[in-house]
C-alpha cells in the first residue's frame, strides 16, 4: 500500500473486530500491542466507512493518521508555518525585482565604462524600476561625455543597461590623414591615382617608406587643400635571398660515448647525488627532470643529466656535388619573401666565390601594388 | 485461467480431497491461506484461525497478519510451527 491510513482501536474482542471489517474490507498490516491495542492499515478510501463500522460497534478509536506521498503533500500544504514561508519569500522576491540592481555598460574601448557606472548608479541602483527616467540618465551622459554619437539607456529585469557609441569623424576631421607610403623597394611601373598629389612618376625607382602621394591637392586659387590620398601604385620589387657555402669546414659530433648523473631534487634542493662527475673536454649536455612521486605534497624530482663526449673533424664537400639542392634552398627563401598571388616577372642567380666560401644570390622580379 | 491448487488437486486423484481451503508455507517467513473462517487468535507468537474442517494455529515469532480479506489472509514473520486442528 503507497497511501493508507492507519487505525489505532482499543477493543476487548479483537479477533471479532477484525474478522468483521475483513468482510467488507481489506485490511493489512494486523498488529496487537499491549493493553488490547490493535493496529491496522486500510486503503484511505475505505477509511470513512471503517470509521463508521467501528463507532457502530462502539470500539474505541485511538487515532487515524493518513500516510503516502499525496498525503504528505498534503500536511505539507496544510502547514501554516511553511504557507507563511512562502508567501513571505515570493512577496520578497517579487517586492526585489521592483528594483533595479545592476549598471551594464555597452561601449567601445575608448569610453571609460567606469566613469559611466559611476555617473548613472545614483539614478539607477536601488531605484523602483518603474522610478528610473531613462530619457534622463540619456541625457546626462550626454552632457557628460564629448563625441558621443549614440546612447541608450533601458531596464531590462533587474539591469540598467546602457549603450554608448563614440562619434566617428572621417580621417579628414580628424587631421590624421597621412600620405601613401611606399611599402616595398622597386620600379614603379602603373599608377592609378585617385585623389592627392602625385611624388613619383612611372619609371621612377623607389625606397620602402619613400612618399608616392601627398595628402593634398591645389585648387583653383593656387591653395592648398588636405585631402586623404587614395591611388593604386605598382612597381616591379626585387626580392633577393642568399646561401653562402664552404666546401672545407669543421664539424663537431658526438663519440657515442656518454655518462649519466643521477640527481634527487626536493623543493629546488638537492637531497641526493650520485657523484658522478662528467670526464670529458668537449661535451654537449641533456637534462631531464621526472617526478618521482606525483603528488604536490612531495615535489620529489630525479634529475637526470647525460653528457655525451664531443670531437671534431673536418668535413670537405664540393660546391659542384650541392650545387642544385643550394639553388632549391634559395629558390624557396625567395618564395617566402613573396606575397599571395605575386607573379615572377624575371629571375637571375649570380655565383660568387672567394676562397672556400661560394655565395649564391636568387633574385627574382615581381610585380606588386607598393601603395594605396 | 490457470489455478495452481485446482492443478495440484487435480493431479493427485487417487486422493480424495474434500477439504475447502489451501495454505502455502512460502521459506517459513510467509503464509497464504484461501478459505478461511475468521481470525480466533492474534498474537505475535500465535496466529489462528478458523476453516470449515476445524482450526489452524500458526507458531512462530514476531507474527504480523499482513493482509485480511473476506476468504484469504496473509501472515508474515517467523513462522516455526503450522498445526490443523480437526
Amino acid at each position: 500500500m503507497k497511501s493508507y491510513c492507519k487505525f489505532e482501536v482499543k477493543a476487548l474482542r479483537k479477533e471479532k473486530c477484525i474478522n468483521e471489517l475483513s468482510k467488507s474490507f481489506l485490511i493489512a498490516e494486523i498488529k496487537e500491542k499491549e493493553g488490547n491495542v490493535l493496529e491496522f492499515k486500510v486503503f484511505p478510501n475505505d477509511a470513512k466507512k471503517i470509521k463508521k463500522e467501528l463507532e457502530k460497534k462502539e470500539i474505541k478509536i485511538l487515532s487515524i493518521s493518513f500516510r503516502g506521498i499525496y498525503y504528505t503533500i498534503l500536511n505539507v500544504l496544510k502547514s501554516w508555518g511553511i504557507i507563511a514561508g512562502l508567501v513571505i519569500g515570493l512577496a520578497f522576491f517579487f517586492i526585489e525585482t521592483m528594483f533595479v540592481k545592476d549598471v551594464e555598460v555597452w561601449c567601445d574601448e575608448q569610453i571609460s565604462e567606469s566613469e559611466i557606472v559611476a555617473l548613472v548608479k545614483p539614478y539607477s541602483v536601488n531605484k523602483i524600476r518603474s522610478t528610473i527616467n531613462t530619457k534622463d540618465i540619456e541625457v546626462k551622459i550626454y552632457d557628460s561625455f564629448e563625441n558621443l554619437s549614440f546612447v541608450s539607456v533601458a531596464v531590462v529585469g533587474q539591469v540598467l543597461i546602457v549603450n554608448v557609441k563614440q562619434e566617428v569623424k572621417p580621417s579628414e576631421m580628424e587631421d590624421k590623414i597621412s600620405p601613401i607610403l611606399a611599402s616595398d623597394d622597386g620600379r614603379i611601373t602603373n599608377i592609378e591615382l585617385v585623389q592627392g598629389t602625385l611624388c613619383v612618376k612611372v619609371g621612377d625607382i623607389v625606397k620602402k617608406g619613400d612618399q608616392l602621394v601627398m595628402p593634398y591637392v591645389i585648387n583653383s586659387d593656387g591653395e592648398q587643400q588636405k585631402i586623404m590620398p587614395k591611388a593604386k601604385i605598382y612597381a616591379d620589387v626585387w626580392l633577393a635571398s642568399e646561401v653562402n657555402h664552404n666546401s672545407h669546414y669543421e664539424e663537431q659530433y658526438r663519440t657515442g660515448k656518454q655518462v649519466v648523473k643521477n640527481e634527487v631534487l626536493l623543493c629546488n634542493l638537492k637531497i641526493y647525488d650520485n657523484n658522478q662527475t662528467c670526464p670529458f673536454e668537449n661535451y654537449d649536455t641533456i637534462i631531464k627532470d621526472k617526478k618521482i612521486i606525483e603528488n604536490n605534497i612531495l615535489p620529489f624530482i630525479l634529475r637526470e643529466t647525460t653528457y655525451y663526449e664531443l670531437a671534431s673533424r673536418v668535413v670537405e664537400e664540393n660546391f659542384e656535388d650541392v650545387k642544385d639542392e643550394i639553388l632549391e634552398r634559395c629558390k624557396e627563401n625567395n618564395l617566402q619573401k613573396m606575397e599571395e598571388y605575386d607573379i615572377i616577372k624575371r629571375e637571375n642567380i649570380i655565383i660568387k666565390q672567394a676562397g672556400n666560401i661560394t655565395t649564391v644570390i636568387y633574385t627574382s622580379v615581381v610585380n606588386r601594388e607598393i601603395g594605396g | 485461467m490457470f489455478n495452481f491448487f485446482n492443478e495440484i488437486r487435480n493431479s493427485a486423484r487417487k486422493i480424495k480431497i474434500t477439504g475447502r481451503y489451501n495454505l502455502v508455507n512460502i521459506s517459513g517467513e510467509l503464509v497464504y491461506v484461501e478459505g478461511h473462517k475468521g481470525i480466533t487468535l492474534l498474537s505475535s507468537d500465535i496466529i489462528s484461525f478458523k476453516v470449515k474442517e476445524g482450526r489452524i494455529n500458526i507458531f512462530g515469532k514476531n507474527l504480523i497478519l499482513s493482509e485480511l480479506a473476506d476468504d484469504t489472509l496473509k501472515i508474515s514473520g517467523q513462522i516455526d510451527k503450522i498445526e490443523a486442528d480437526r
